[in-house]
């Protein structure tokens, strides 16, 4: 009989977790096979391979998936600041009756960044760089911080204090940028300039 | 002797298996008029109506099911000027005779006051740079742009004298000199029936019904024209081609379709006067039903499906079958990298594998026929360029289900535009990315001034008398385009002699990446066509695109390690390998399911072509006339004017010279 291959697949991990405090990930098993992957069972191992966390895949797969079945577990990020570089792994499937392995062992590694926690707000408003109406559903990242514009174009991000490069965009509109330094609160406005670029029409005429 | 296949042609066109060539040659033609075209675009439907209106019996052979070339696809912006009636109505601030046109003049009297002579030196002279910082008028024919700009203001009169409406002038296309205003959209009006005389158009036929679906009539959805017009007008190429195409027919052009023109008959190989065509049968059968498809209209068509049929010139033919930026192997001689296969030219679907396959080049270096402004094809950034269109192979333009070769490209596509390029990587066949992707699609400006509207023109404060229009601050603020296209045309890995294939080449992305953006990965904009694929994993992402895309000849090997390796440069947030931290934010791909889309690179004009002088015949590597043969648009060389405005003003001047040949 065939070996099925497996594959894992993590995501959903926070851009930053503050210090010590717990948070969730996800983690799919994929059968190249497509068959069902079955009670397997998840292992998450720091970068000492210690296990730090485990989980069950379910039996309903990820949304948009055609097999990626998934456990969501919890886990703690580190007490120290840092990036931390963590695997999530499922071991060989063997036959009950016969002892032949059916699926490989898999693993996926992914990372953890650790950080303080933040002490600054930094209120972001997008507006249209010509009419000036807010810009809702715009992407804001400070790196590794990110959010969304709310309806009336404002975003909430708390970062913490140093060195700062702030990316906003959205969609047709070239990214805002703004580099800086941030040691308390602040509200910087981001003005989005449309996607320039000349239409179908113009190009073919 | 005449047979029934002759029964339908009328007076225009006769067939006549026992004639010869008139010059004593024991040649067999199968049908003869006065002036025979080859390409009905519009190069080739002007000049058959011209040389239909002095007198003429016009055969119109066209190598697709349906009449209208590229023309039907584009935007019908028609640049033309040099105090056409055009501008002289909008200086006056008047509208059309039909009372269409009530909304008031875009552009300032100062920016339509033209005339022939500043027009011609708008595009011959050494110093003028156009809206990218370039200089590619000093190339320019100026026996040919002579005959073109004196040209212009009667073109825009016979234009609109068959059933062409234009709407305000509203700056001027590329190549076609920018110090004037000079270039105006085709439009009709929504109605409740399509009718060409009327100058109406259903919602439907429009595409304007239904967001996601098009028409016979125009392939590609027109356009909200109120600006230019009035409330209820649309415009794209349709309302300029098909209103041609209905004069044509009216007067009793006729056409034979599915026929793709091959070769000149010259009295001898180099020698003596071009006396006809041949051409052979180009049958396209609809990609659903299997079925021959048919042209919208059928009055004027002459049906005929021998493989190969001579038709005899009794004037001259007019080569106007388009130019070669369809046909690989001609391109590479001005970019290698276009060799590759994957990368299609603007228009596929519409026009089918014998489009813009440069026909007239090949013909006419058969029987001696010299060239001109090779060289130009690589004088526009516009040229070759990578569209911000995704997932489907045509990415020039957008078309949606409705239109009969909707099915030639399965998806419409999804049009990301430059900003959208910072939700993926962009890798290359083997899975590496090549490239800073937000960078990677751009290119200059756009080449509407003084009409605005397209950075870094907008809102300048324009001096009408200053034609060297380009102050030296824009210059360097155009040359800060990238080059990603030549990055993406690079040698790629995997690939070997003697090809050195460059593509294909993919957007990776995520689940997160597509809720982001909001872009609608279903049909009809993506569809399983082998030019979007969806996965559970990377890993299987990287073998169905292998397994299921034309022009993948490698595996995706790298694509696992690229993705983790890009996941890293986004946690760390800095991109080492292409900055581009810099430019944009970076997004991990993590969240299933995972999405590939096809990137395109299009080649859309074709600058280089024959030599013709200013009377459009086509001139021999002597410097000689050959005798009967005139040509016009893209199969002709020496002008480096983007669009409409060029050819509608050569075949303008072909049909016109055409007809006053002598018959034979």
């Amino acid at each position: 009989m065939e070996v099925h291959a497996t594959r894992v697949v993590v995501w959903d991990v926070p851009a930053a977790i503050e210090c010590g405090v717990p948070f969730r990930v996800k983690v799919g098993v994929k059968c190249a096979a497509e068959c069902g992957a079955g009670p397997r069972h998840v292992e998450i191992r720091d970068e000492h391979g210690d296990a730090i966390g485990s989980g069950v895949v379910g039996d309903v797969p990820s949304p948009g998936t055609s097999a990626l079945y998934f456990a969501e577990i919890e886990l703690r990020a580190p007490k120290a600041e840092g990036v931390y570089a963590w695997e999530a792994a499922v071991a060989d499937v063997f036959d009950v009756a016969t002892g032949n392995a059916t699926h490989t062992a898999a693993s996926a590694r992914f990372r953890v960044r650790a950080a303080r926690v933040p002490e600054c707000l930094l209120k972001v408003v997008a507006v249209d760089a010509r009419s000036r109406a807010p810009v809702p559903g715009a992407k804001v990242v400070v790196h590794p911080y990110h959010a969304l514009t709310n309806a009336d174009g404002i975003a909430e991000l708390r970062v913490p204090k140093g060195a700062y490069r702030l990316f906003v965009s959205g969609r047709d509109r070239f990214p805002f940028r703004s580099d800086g330094e941030i040691d308390a609160d602040v509200t910087i406005q981001a003005e989005l300039d449309e996607d320039f670029g000349p239409s179908d029409a113009e190009l073919w005429s | 002797m005449k047979t029934g296949a002759a029964a339908g042609l009328g007076a225009a066109v006769l067939l006549d298996a026992g004639c010869t060539d008139g010059q004593g040659a024991a040649s067999q033609w199968d049908y003869e008029a006065d002036v025979v075209v080859a390409g009905g675009g519009c190069a080739g439907l002007t000049a058959a109506i011209r040389a239909r209106d002095l007198g003429c019996s016009v055969l119109v052979v066209d190598q697709n099911f349906d009449l209208g070339g590229r023309m039907l696809h584009s935007g019908s912006f028609v640049s033309l000027g040099g105090g056409d009636p055009l501008q002289l109505r909008d200086i006056k601030g008047h509208g059309d005779k039909e009372g269409f046109v009530t909304s008031p003049p875009v552009e300032s009297p100062e920016e339509l006051d033209d005339s022939v002579d500043l027009l011609f030196t708008d595009i011959t002279d050494w110093s003028i740079v156009n809206h990218r910082g370039e200089t590619p008028y000093r190339y320019n024919e100026r026996e040919l742009v002579r005959a073109w700009a004196e040209n212009c203001p009667p073109t825009r009169q016979f234009l609109m004298d068959n059933y062409v409406r234009f709407g305000r002038i509203n700056g001027t296309h590329e190549g076609g000199g920018m110090s004037r205003a000079r270039g105006a959209v085709c439009f009709l009006m929504l109605g409740d029936k399509t009718d060409i005389k009327a100058g109406t158009v259903t919602k439907e036929d429009a595409g304007v019904a239904d967001p996601e679906r098009t028409s016979q009539f125009a392939p590609v959805q027109m356009n909200i024209a109120s600006r230019f017009v009035q409330q209820g007008a649309v415009s794209n190429g349709a309302a300029l081609a098909r209103s041609l195409e209905f004069s044509a027919r009216e007067k009793g052009v006729q056409f034979m379709l599915f026929r793709k023109f091959t070769d000149l008959v010259r009295e001898q190989p180099f020698a003596g006067r071009i006396v006809g065509i041949e051409a052979k049968y180009s049958p396209r059968m609809h990609p659903e039903t299997g079925e021959l498809m048919r042209s919208l209209w059928q009055n004027g068509n002459v049906d005929e499906t021998r493989d190969t049929i001579r038709v005899r010139a009794r004037k001259a033919v007019i080569l106007a079958s388009g130019g070669h930026s369809g046909n690989p192997q001609v391109r590479s001689m001005f970019y290698p990298a276009m060799r590759e296969p994957a990368f299609p030219t603007s228009g596929l679907s519409l026009q089918g594998p014998n489009g813009q396959d440069a026909s007239a080049l090949i013909a006419g270096l058969k029987v001696g026929a010299n060239l001109a402004g090779m060289q130009q094809n690589l004088g526009s950034a516009a040229t070759f360029h990578l569209s911000t269109r995704l997932g489907t192979r045509d990415a020039y333009t957008d078309m949606m289900p409705g239109h009969p070769t909707f099915g030639f490209r399965g998806s419409a596509g999804v049009n990301v535009g430059t900003a959208g390029f910072e939700e993926f990587i962009a890798v290359n066949q083997v899975g590496k990315r090549f490239f800073n992707e937000v960078r990677l699609p751009r290119r200059g400006g756009g080449g509407q001034y003084p009409g605005g509207g397209v950075a870094p023109h907008a809102g300048i404060e324009h001096k009408p008398t200053d034609w060297r229009n380009c102050r030296s601050e824009w210059i360097k603020q155009m040359y800060t385009y990238d080059h990603g296209c030549d990055a993406a045309l690079a040698i790629n890995e995997g690939s070997t002699a003697p090809h050195y294939y460059s593509g294909p080449l993919w957007a990776i992305l995520d689940q997160d990446a597509v809720e982001r953006a909001k872009w609608e990965l279903r049909f009809p904009y993506v569809a399983d066509n082998g030019y979007y694929f969806k996965a559970d994993t990377i890993e299987e992402l990287a073998a169905k695109i292998e397994k299921g895309h034309e022009f993948q000849r490698v595996p995706l090997k790298h694509l696992a390690d690229t993705v983790a390796k890009w996941n890293g440069y986004v946690d760390a947030g800095k991109d080492p390998d292409f900055e581009r931290e810099n430019d944009a934010p970076m997004h991990r791909i993590a969240r299933p399911p995972f999405h590939a889309l096809s990137i395109m690179v299009i080649w859309h004009d074709s600058y280089g072509g024959l030599r013709v002088n200013g009377k459009h015949q086509v001139v021999d590597m002597r410097g000689e006339v050959i005798p009967g043969l005139y040509a016009g648009g893209e199969a002709v060389g020496g002008f480096q004017k983007h669009g409409l405005g060029k050819g509608h003003v050569h075949g303008f001047i072909a049909g016109t010279n055409a007809a006053a040949e002598p018959a034979t």
